[in-house]
């Protein structure tokens, strides 16, 4: 594998705590890597020296946390012009943000909260998805989030705001299985309905990863245990309408010995090469 | 302020604010929000992850205080209103001197607590921070002004808190330099009272190294003997090949 491969079948997020193993080892069941560029805008040290090594075997492609679509206020452009830099000099096929909001008024909370779901929050991400599209000269996706709650009045469903957004804007869409099965269960959303209203021809990645099931019955998206079979077969629906996308692995904690991961990556493969 | 904006905005101060005003928690339960009581978790996760962070990045510090004290310092650090960086280590960073500050003003037992976050706070530092490089840069020379890099710390503790690990650390006046390696391993470099004093002028880049060893020899009464020079060019030799010192340039 190398940086120029296409962007196929299954990949995971590149960790300080994975990045040894995944060097050493080099699974061939892991195809690509998925990065924050918050990471790694600006710094130097281990993150820094961490993806020269990761661009030597794998494509990557780079997935944001603070330019939250439905963010008040303009893009930061300083930023905006160091993430092109980034963006170009890994050679990223596209640019995912997440459909959420994360701070106002100068403020970042580090967090990916839930916006109002009405049309003025779906007019003001569709606008700031197509500037940073522009600025950033390659397709921009957005990511559907968990919620635990919802702030305010709602005037449309969450998949009416998804799609929303993607018809008022040229945007792309990365696709979380598991927020989607997340947002079943604390909303009563129907998954299998939300997943096939999305269009397909618009959706370029897949995320999935493991949950936290609280004793009261709500679900915390933490990325830091397994991918739930629950999960997983909602993964195999999604696959049979868009076999082609991409899918990555998110585990942002608790991480599980190194083979343990690796199983999981080639359970998904086999649910993305069984789709085919 | 749109109707929008202003909610963001009284969902923010739920997140933030040390103690939530219910009318913003009601504000965003309102009309079909909610459901009740649910924002406090979004506060909840909020504070966690950056208590998580804080606590991640110092943690000697968060060991030898205890989680609860260094949790409420990740807290009063959130109410002071420095959330103001899309980094996450910029956060870490901007703790640390928050934190030093807060221990001036009222201390922490064990005594050492203090000298152990300011350690911490300058490895953090050295740890990421970019290494910029002078265009102009030659090898080090005696008779050129020093570049030092711009990850290097100095700071003197009055506790051996570079050596002790978790245990009791010894009383004294130690002088250390934290810095980042060519092997991005931050080092932390314990040093006799004129090397502290030649590295704290050669530091400042601000005149010909050679004039920093003539300043750091008066000031401690040494002779420039063999001995001085021997140990002097081990010193140095160390610094820049460790990466502490990058190089020099001409005087300008």
């Amino acid at each position: 594998m190398s940086a120029s491969d296409p962007v196929k079948g299954v990949g995971i997020g590149l960790r300080w705590e994975l990045a040894d193993d995944l060097f050493r080892e080099r699974p061939a069941s892991v195809r690509w890597l998925e990065i924050h560029p918050e990471n790694y805008i600006g710094r130097a040290g281990f993150y820094e020296l961490q993806l020269e090594r990761a661009r030597e075997h794998h494509p990557i492609v780079t997935h944001g946390l603070t330019l939250c679509l439905g963010n008040p206020g303009p893009l930061d452009r300083d930023y905006v012009r160091a993430l092109r830099g980034l963006v170009r000099s890994l050679g990223s096929r596209w640019h995912s943000e997440h459909l959420c909001w994360g701070g106002t008024e100068g403020a970042y909370l580090h967090d990916l909260l839930p916006l109002p779901q009405t049309t003025q929050a779906a007019t003001r991400a569709a606008e700031r998805l197509d500037e940073l599209r522009d600025a950033l000269e390659i397709d921009v996706a957005l990511e559907n989030v968990s919620a635990y709650a919802h702030p305010g009045p709602r005037a449309m469903s969450e998949i009416d705001f998804v799609l929303e957004v993607l018809d008022r804007s040229k945007g792309k869409m990365l696709l979380d299985v598991n927020n989607v099965w997340v947002n079943q269960n604390n909303h009563g959303i129907d998954a299998r309905a939300y997943i096939e209203r999305i269009p397909a021809d618009r959706v370029v990645q897949i995320h999935v990863a493991g949950h936290l099931v609280r004793p009261d019955g709500l679900i915390i998206d933490t990325h830091a245990e397994p991918v739930r079979s629950e999960v997983m077969e909602l993964l195999a629906f999604t696959m049979r309408r868009m076999p082609d996308v991409p899918v990555l692995l998110e585990r942002d904690g608790n991480y599980p010995p190194f083979a343990e991961l690796v199983a999981e990556v080639e359970a998904l493969t086999r649910i993305v090469e069984g789709a085919r | 302020m749109s109707e929008l904006d202003e909610m963001l905005s009284a969902f923010q101060r739920v997140c933030l604010a040390e103690t939530p005003d219910p009318a913003d928690v009601a504000r965003l339960e309102r009309d079909g929000g909610g459901p009740a009581g649910r924002f406090a978790l979004y506060r909840d996760l909020v504070r966690i992850r950056l208590r998580d962070l804080v606590a991640a990045a110092y943690p000697r510090t968060a060991r030898t205080i205890g989680r609860a004290k260094i949790d409420a310092l990740a807290d009063a650090h959130i109410t002071a209103g420095p959330l103001s960086t899309r980094f996450f280590r910029e956060h870490a960073e901007a703790f640390g001197p928050f934190a030093i500050a807060a221990l001036e003003r009222a201390p922490l037992p064990p005594a050492w607590s203090l000298d152990l976050l300011r350690l911490e706070t300058a490895q953090w530092q050295a740890n990421y921070r970019p290494r910029a490089r002078p265009e102009r840069i030659t090898e080090f020379d005696l008779e050129l002004v020093p570049i030092p890099s711009a990850t290097l710390r100095l700071l003197t503790t009055e506790w051996s808190v570079h050596t002790s690990g978790d245990d009791a650390p010894e009383r004294g006046v130690f002088r250390l330099a934290v810095y980042r390696r060519p092997d991005h391993r931050v080092e932390t470099r314990w040093m006799e009272p004129i090397w502290a004093s030649l590295l704290a002028d050669l530091a400042r880049g601000a005149r010909p190294a050679i004039d920093s060893v003539r300043g750091a020899l008066t000031e401690h009464g040494r002779a420039a003997d063999a001995t001085f020079v021997d140990e002097m060019t081990t010193f140095l030799a160390l610094l820049v090949d460790n990466g502490a010192l990058l190089g020099s340039v001409p005087a300008s």
